[in-house]
């Protein structure tokens, strides 16, 4: 820490509770406040063009409804975030785990006879959905189980490995997925209309309701069931854990897998709800690390996350009505990057409070650029 | 290379950059930009080290100075730059997204010495940049090995406690560390977008950020393997092109998964090593383990 | 006090210093003169090398001042301590083992070139432990030295940035006798070029060799500084202690002829490099015995309670418990796993009670459920019943007398002593017949030390057997009915209560037999 020489950092004893609940807001409030600086910087009112913001994500119940429905792939790659990150396995491979699920997905749609009960068909795309994203985590989770591998250039590479393999389907080959239609421009084929998820209102499906339930349900089963138990016991101290007799390398990889299929059910999702065939365009677009977003913001809580996920929908989709008065859409991009650190920073504020050192002679001596860094 | 290079010395003092792809990204859009402006290149490399500086200096106020999450504060800082860049690259009535370039970076060498068959376009053909980046690759080895800074980079990196005792102070070093790789990711973006791509585009690293990050940890952190790991990707990118030219029918889009395919066998290919092989140097040891406070 | 020559190596005085909210010092002076060793004795927790720690600049005081050679300093870091002629060799080295001796001991001068060039480098480091006479290969990597090596290179690191007060923390605890001697001798070498040294210990008669002064510890405050001809052992020793009640009554026997709870024979167990850290170990507990084992840090006792914890595979030999139901007989559990053995009755007091004892980020709930929860009433079916799981900790915080903390608030905010007790209440209340204590009471304060050992004492009379590992043998005398003595993974004797005897055991421990003691 480079700090005036009569600070002083300490680590908490115990967060206070109201901070840590409050931090989520505070940090948008100061995203929006140093997003401002681009915004001038490029001759922008920054209060008018949060003001469209607002507008455009929740200024209607068409727009309200429409910032659920992008919310809803996000919620479950957040979820796939919460869930590997509070066992500190860092899985930043749900864009490519989505991928992967969504081809599955709409392989299955694409396969089934149109006659298929729609039940039926909805339910085996999800599940083909939730099966592929595990099994692509497991391309990272085993190797991370065996060599201590590092998960994150894996699940990286993967990322890209997933969306090379998307863009092969739909324009290198004349798979199943594609639509052969638009020979010159191929797109992905459209499952059946009947296998789609029922819309409850306007864009808003079912899918929602999935991911919610996935959420709550990930919430009950982390607090009320052994693997809940051990899975806590492994994110907090891997040598308790070990000292415990917990198989650490179980709970690993279990939670890696169930942090894929998360993503991979967000792919299923996507396929089946809005986007309806394998369109690397409407699919391969930053959900993945919107989910890291959301799931920092709701503080890695999976009901927290619910909130948090429909926030960072409302940032990413007002981009149409940011162009619409002349503001380039990205600016909500870093707009959600600048949350995250943010967010992140706030971190520092839970765990240590800056202090003021007494002395008893008041001038400063020995002035040095050399920080104390204090192991406590 | 150059973002190679730069992360390797960040996590050689134990700092793990995720921001690397969003500050070549800025790197790229400032560089491109400033050489729009003013025409020179040079100007243009020195403002994306710059702004490449100025990212990372985020990173090390949060994730050294403030010991939070460097995951999470490189995540953001990554999605924060491909935000940025994007966002810039499309401002005001002619956005420089759409404008060709107005300067590019011409061969190092002209003539004669070019022309040597084989040698010469391996060798010879390519711009001061190249040159520039092998220079590079050997300075951070002798700045790791053979002085008192690259000394200090390496303890606090395996070791921190036993440094600060020994009177280093960790959180300088490691800032310093993070901020000259940030410069260095920095102008590797303004060179790809400058010099090799010659315009802006969103997006326009494509994973090289990622790349090098993934290499660097393949190479377990040893600077002149990466140059040599830098040049089989390099190659393994350029094998996409010279088979599609030969006319082997083989897609795109699955050649260009080559790179990351080789970067995951060689990621696996170390760690399964390294966990058999225990005599290794141990100099080179996990930096990026010993940071967990 | 003697009359102070004109200026003191150092001066600290109204030092105070808290973490996490608990008093470790209250307003300690201690003062150092040039050329003389000066001795800071008390127990451990007693706040010996916090104070140090803060002299050298690891740690700042909260309030309190420091001179160094009569200028008032501030330091922020050791960087500052060093810069101000203090350094200190820690009781846990701070070298970093994946450097070379000439790396470790260059790292840090300000004075190195940006350029380093190694061949110079390892001439000046060379020269260097010439003059000092320590003998030591410039080009060893730190990591391969013995624990005696890596001292000396400590010490050779603050000779070559010319430091003028040496601080030794403990340094003895780690060396055989002979390296002792060394080491004595060294420290007199400084002390007669005019180093002003402080040594910390808790050892009485070690600090007769070679001490001038002495300030005692207790408790976080300064109970008094001496010169050393003018107090006795039994004087200091008490002023160390202070008045405590020793609880001196020797745990109930076995009942003769009692059949062992707990056989392990022929025992080899691998340390983490592959080597062989325990070597054909062999012991017999009973019910309602304690079987203490002593030995200097690093022989082989931190992998032989791993490995009778299930933590670590044993490389040969049986490990053996009896099972309670199951009168005469003896399980084979060699290769029983962590949670089988929990089944089976084993209890664990781990060495490392903060991180590997509890979980810290958890309440005290969990944490009371660590060892039962896949069981009723905790869970069923594999799910969990949080009831039952609060209505465990009620109990057991009245049983064991937990206090602080709260059901939301992690275990990480209790104190030592608490979590200590946190961990016996869950560990010895499902009525173990096998209990492997190690380091239970250390760190502890005078209190939750015999509060500790009240407990160990109530599970004896229920007929559990207990293991126990200390580094301080006043303990293992006051507690163990026998007591194996263990060097380089051997076991070189074993003693009954009432013989022991300290100086034999002291040598057993630094690998010599009685005999050779002479």
């Amino acid at each position: 820490m480079i700090l005036p020489s009569n600070l002083a950092v300490e680590k908490k004893v115990a967060p206070s509770l109201w901070f840590s609940a409050s931090l989520p807001i505070l940090s948008v409030l100061a995203s929006l406040v140093l997003a401002a600086v681009p915004l001038l910087l490029v001759g922008e009112s920054p209060l008018e063009v949060y003001r469209v913001m607002a507008k455009a994500s929740a200024g209607s119940v068409a727009a309200l409804t429409d910032t659920l429905t992008e919310a809803t792939p996000i919620l479950l790659t957040g979820l796939a975030a919460v869930i590997a990150f509070r066992a500190k396995v860092w899985n930043i491979g749900a864009e490519g785990q989505l991928l992967v699920g969504a081809i599955a997905a709409a392989g299955v749609g694409l396969v089934l006879p149109e006659g298929t009960s729609p039940l039926i068909a909805i339910i085996g795309m999800m599940l083909s959905g939730v099966v592929a994203g595990a099994v692509f985590a497991s391309l990272a989770a085993v190797p991370l189980a065996t060599w201590n591998a590092n998960e994150i250039v894996m699940t990286l590479m993967l990322n890209f490995i997933a969306l090379s393999f998307v863009n092969y389907l739909i324009w290198g080959s004349s798979s199943l997925w594609r639509d052969d239609g638009f020979a010159a421009f191929p797109r992905g084929k459209l499952i059946p209309e009947v296998f789609r998820l029922p819309e409850l209102t306007g864009r808003l499906n079912a899918g929602f309701v999935i991911a919610v339930l996935a959420a709550v349900v990930f919430a009950w089963f982390m607090r009320f069931t052994t693997w809940g138990y051990e899975y806590s016991v492994v994110g907090d101290s891997r040598t308790t854990a070990r000292y415990a007799g917990i198989g650490e390398r179980r709970i690993v990889i279990s939670t890696f897998l169930l942090s894929g299929a998360a993503a991979g059910l967000a792919g299923a999702v996507l396929i089946s709800g809005t986007v309806g065939g394998l369109e690397p365009r409407s699919l391969a677009v930053g959900i993945g690390f919107s989910g890291i977003l959301a799931a920092g913001l709701g503080r890695m809580s999976p009901l927290g996350l619910i909130p948090a996920a429909a926030f960072v929908s409302a940032l990413a989709s007002t981009g149409p009505d940011l162009q619409r008065i002349g503001v380039a859409p990205p600016i909500t991009i870093a707009l959600q990057g600048l949350i995250l650190v943010v967010v992140a920073a706030g971190q520092f504020f839970l765990e240590y409070r800056v202090v003021i050192i007494s002395k008893d002679v008041p001038e400063l001596q020995g002035k040095e650029g050399a920080p104390s860094t204090t192991p406590s | 290379m150059y973002a190679g290079i730069g992360e390797l010395i960040a996590q050689r003092s134990g700092v793990m950059n995720l921001s690397i792809e969003g500050t070549m990204l800025i790197g790229g859009v400032t560089g491109f930009a400033v050489a729009d402006i003013t025409g020179s290149v040079w100007l243009a490399l020195i403002a994306a080290a710059i702004a490449g500086t100025l990212m990372s200096a985020i990173l090390a106020f949060l994730a050294v100075g403030l010991r939070v999450s460097q995951i999470l504060t490189g995540l953001g800082l990554l999605i924060f730059g491909t935000g940025l860049s994007s966002f810039f690259g499309l401002v005001g009535e002619n956005p420089i997204a759409r404008r060709p370039p107005t300067t590019s970076i011409e061969p190092f060498f002209t003539g004669g010495i070019a022309d040597i068959p084989l040698l010469g376009p391996i060798l010879f053909s390519h711009d001061f940049v190249v040159y520039g980046g092998w220079v590079i690759t050997f300075a951070a080895y002798v700045l790791l090995y053979r002085t008192d800074w690259g000394l200090r980079i390496r303890a606090v990196g395996t070791d921190p406690a036993s440094a600060e005792a020994s009177g280093v102070s960790v959180s300088w070093v490691r800032s310093l560390s993070v901020l000259a790789g940030g410069g260095l990711a920095g102008t590797g973006g303004a060179y790809l977008s400058v010099g090799l791509v010659k315009a802006w585009q969103d997006g326009l690293t494509a994973g090289a950020g990622w790349l090098a990050f993934a290499i660097v940890i393949a190479v377990r952190w040893r600077p002149l393997l990466l140059l040599a790991a830098a040049f089989i990707f390099g190659a393994s990118i350029r094998l996409g092109f010279t088979l599609q030219v030969v006319g082997a029918d083989v897609s795109p889009e699955l050649l260009s998964m080559i790179p990351y395919a080789l970067a995951i066998v060689a990621v696996l290919y170390a760690a399964a090593s390294s966990s058999r092989n225990v005599t290794e140097p141990k100099a080179l040891g996990f930096p990026f383990f010993r940071e967990e406070r | 006090m003697t009359a102070e020559p004109a200026t003191l190596a150092a001066e600290m005085t109204g030092i105070s210093k808290s973490f996490f909210g608990e008093f470790v010092l209250h307003s300690v002076d201690l003062d150092v003169r040039p050329g003389e060793v000066h001795a800071i004795l008390g127990e451990n927790g007693a706040g010996k090398s916090v104070l140090c720690s803060i002299l050298a600049g690891l740690y700042r005081a909260d309030s309190g001042a420091i001179e160094i050679a009569g200028e008032r300093v501030e330091l922020h870091s050791p960087h500052d301590g060093l810069a101000a002629g203090v350094g200190m060799v820690y009781q846990e080295f701070r070298l970093v083992d994946d450097l070379t001796v000439t790396e470790n001991v260059v790292l840090g001068d300000p004075r190195n070139p940006g350029r380093i060039n190694w061949t110079e480098a390892r001439g000046r480091v060379a020269a260097a432990a010439e003059q000092h006479g320590i003998d030591t290969d410039p080009r060893a990597y730190v990591g391969d030295l013995t624990v005696g090596e890596q001292q000396r290179i400590e010490i050779l690191k603050l000779l070559y940035r010319e430091v003028d007060l040496l601080i030794l923390d403990e340094p003895t605890a780690v060396l055989t006798p002979a390296e002792v001697r060394v080491l004595f001798e060294t420290i007199e070498g400084l002390r007669r070029a005019g180093h002003g040294i402080v040594l910390i210990s808790h050892k009485i008669k070690e600090l007769r060799a070679i001490a001038d002064r002495v300030t005692v510890m207790r408790l976080g405050h300064r109970v008094g500084t001496f010169d050393m001809d003018t107090v006795t052992d039994d004087e200091l020793s008490e002023l160390m202690v202070g008045k405590e009640v020793v609880t001196s009554e020797v745990p109930s026997r076995p009942s003769a002829g009692a059949s062992p709870a707990f056989e392990v024979e022929d025992l080899t167990v691998l340390g983490d490099y592959g080597g062989v850290a325990v070597d054909s170990f062999a012991m017999t507990v009973h019910p309602g015995e304690i079987v203490g084992i002593a030995a200097i840090a690093g022989n082989g006792q931190h992998e032989l309670a791993e490995a009778l914890a299930g933590l670590r595979r044993a490389a040969s030999g049986t490990i053996r418990l009896r099972i309670s139901g199951e009168l005469e007989t003896l399980t084979d559990i060699t290769t029983a796993t962590v949670r089988e053995r929990v089944e089976m009755g084993i209890a664990h007091i781990p060495e490392d009670r903060r991180h590997a004892g509890i979980a810290p980020g958890l309440g005290v709930p969990e944490n009371l459920a660590l060892k039962s929860y896949w069981h009723a009433p905790l869970s069923k079916r594999s799910i969990i019943a949080r009831g039952a799981m609060q209505k465990l900790e009620r109990a057991l915080r009245d049983d064991y007398d937990i206090r602080g903390g709260s059901r939301k608030l992690p275990a990480s905010v209790l104190s030592g002593g608490n979590i200590q007790k946190l961990i016996l209440a869950r560990e010895l209340s499902r009525a173990p017949d096998l209990v492997i204590a190690s380091y239970p009471t250390r760190g502890l304060d005078l209190g939750a030390v015999a509060n500790v050992r009240e407990i160990l004492y109530r599970q004896l009379d229920d007929g559990s057997a207990i293991v126990l590992f200390s580094e301080d043998l006043d303990e293992l005398f006051l507690m163990s009915h026998r007591l194996l003595v263990l060097f380089d993974g051997k076991v070189m004797a074993e003693f009954r209560h009432g013989d022991y005897n300290r100086e034999v055991i002291g040598a057993l421990m630094a690998g010599r037999s009685a005999e050779e003691q002479g």
